[in-house]
């Protein structure tokens, strides 16, 4: 799985509200594999491409800490 | 009961307000802790509302931090931002959720501070006392947009100006005001605005916001769970986790989320608000004795007037009115500099503050209720 990892729940809500104002659906959840330094923080999957969706995150500097993978790959 | 105390609370919450907080207590849990259905679904409650905060605002949805009040959302932007040594301005019509904080700082010598006199009817001797007041160490400036004691509105763009200007933070303690008069943080130049949410927002109590625009600036003063980065123990620097320490008042934000949302549907409010308050000017007129506090010639208000009657004490006065189903705040209204400036310390002011509820009817009774209690006492 691979998704698009957000410190905090208010800038992964930020960012699902705004990829759906460009019709791109996503959803969230916590991160199923958060590393040992950091602990709890969300993750969004997308539907459709996520590099195009981790770009218009970008473009609006909605805070992010990258894109992540886990478990079998996409 | 005729209620009359609006700038307290208002009153009645609208049905949509009460059915939102039944909801959350029925359907919602802890938001953003959790993955699971309730606890996102919380969160999204929790989001929109921040949404529409920042939209009626002019701000970015992670700068909108829920607090329990306006006066805990004062005391981070007071507390959080002076350092050592530091100078601070505050305007003279401020209420204890200002003075008090500013006053223990300078108590435990920490800061210095200075009262900036208003001047209710001419903006340009006010703006001028803040410029006055400001020296070379002042990282600060705290001002009421409407003072809860007399309506008067205090020129903030021109004060956020002047702030941008000289690089001082600008806190505007938006309690008598959000909901009403129109806010815009960026064009008026706020670092950091508080307000309430069960005030002009229609929200319950217990529930406040303080909007800022760069948490680098100010210190959190609760430390603790977010739900977020929870190996490391720092505080996240990142907002509005910074200042969210533990589980929020789900109920009371959902509660202000439908409090805006009825607002919204009702436009030109505040004008019929101001409606209520220049008819009982008028009619208070009449009544041999009172002594209205109103100086706005004509500027923008909010929706509050205080009067005295004859040489009663407004305590007693209220407590007339209470006796004939009227309720209205009298007393110091926690704001002994705006009292000062209005020569009004001795016996307080008896305050009427209308709200979206009231109607003609209710400044007809109060009138009614005062002509008698002036009569009683005449003969």
């Amino acid at each position: 799985m691979i998704y698009i990892k957000f410190a905090s729940v208010t800038l992964a809500e930020k960012a699902k509200n705004l990829l759906l104002s460009r019709s791109i659906k996503s959803y969230i959840k916590k991160n199923p594999n958060p590393n040992h330094k950091e602990g709890c923080n969300y993750a969004l999957f997308v539907y459709g491409d996520i590099s195009t969706a981790f770009r218009i995150i970008e473009k609006n500097s909605v805070s992010n800490l990258g894109i992540e993978s886990f478990g079998e790959k996409p | 009961m005729i209620y009359l105390d609006n700038a307290a609370t208002s009153f009645p919450k609208p049905e949509g307000v009460i059915r939102a907080v039944t909801y959350a207590q029925r359907y919602a849990a802890n938001p953003g802790r959790a993955g699971h259905e309730l606890s996102l679904s919380a969160e999204k409650i929790v989001y929109y509302t921040r949404e529409k905060l920042a939209l009626m605002f002019n701000s970015s949805v992670e700068n909108v931090v829920f607090t329990k009040n306006c006066t805990e959302s004062l005391n981070i932007a007071i507390k959080g931002t002076v350092s050592q040594g530091d100078h601070v301005v505050v305007s003279s019509m401020e209420h204890n959720s200002v003075l008090r904080p500013v006053e223990y700082l300078s108590s435990k010598g920490k800061i210095t501070y200075d009262v900036a006199r208003v001047y209710p009817d001419n903006d340009e001797k006010t703006l001028s006392e803040f410029q006055k007041a400001i020296k070379k160490e002042t990282s600060l400036v705290v001002c009421s947009h409407a003072s809860n004691v007399f309506g008067s509105v205090l020129p903030i763009e021109k004060i956020g100006r002047l702030c941008k200007e000289k690089g001082i933070v600008f806190v505007v303690d938006a309690a008598q005001s959000a909901g009403m008069i129109e806010i815009d943080i960026e064009k008026m130049n706020i670092d950091i605005l508080c307000l309430p949410g069960h005030k002009g927002l229609l929200g319950p109590m217990g529930t406040g916001v303080m909007i800022i625009k760069n948490a680098e600036k100010t210190e959190t003063l609760i430390h603790g769970g977010t739900g977020s980065m929870s190996l490391n123990l720092k505080q996240p620097e990142f907002l509005p986790d910074k200042f969210e320490s533990g589980t929020l008042n789900l109920p009371g934000i959902a509660g202000v989320s439908a409090g805006i949302d009825f607002l919204l549907t009702k436009r030109n409010s505040l004008e019929a608000e101001r409606a209520l308050i220049n008819l009982l000017k008028e009619d208070l007129k009449n009544i041999k004795g009172i002594t209205v506090y109103d100086n706005m010639h004509g500027k923008i208000f909010s929706p509050v007037l205080s009067f005295n009657l004859l040489n009663f004490h407004s305590e007693e006065v209220a407590e007339k009115l209470s006796q004939s189903g009227i309720a209205v705040r009298a007393g110091y209204h926690c704001s002994r500099l705006a009292h000062k400036t209005y020569e009004t310390d001795k016996n307080g002011t008896v305050r009427v503050s209308v709200g979206l509820f009231n109607q003609k009817k209710d400044i007809k009774n109060l009138v009614f209720c005062l002509n008698k209690i002036a009569m009683n006492n005449n003969m």
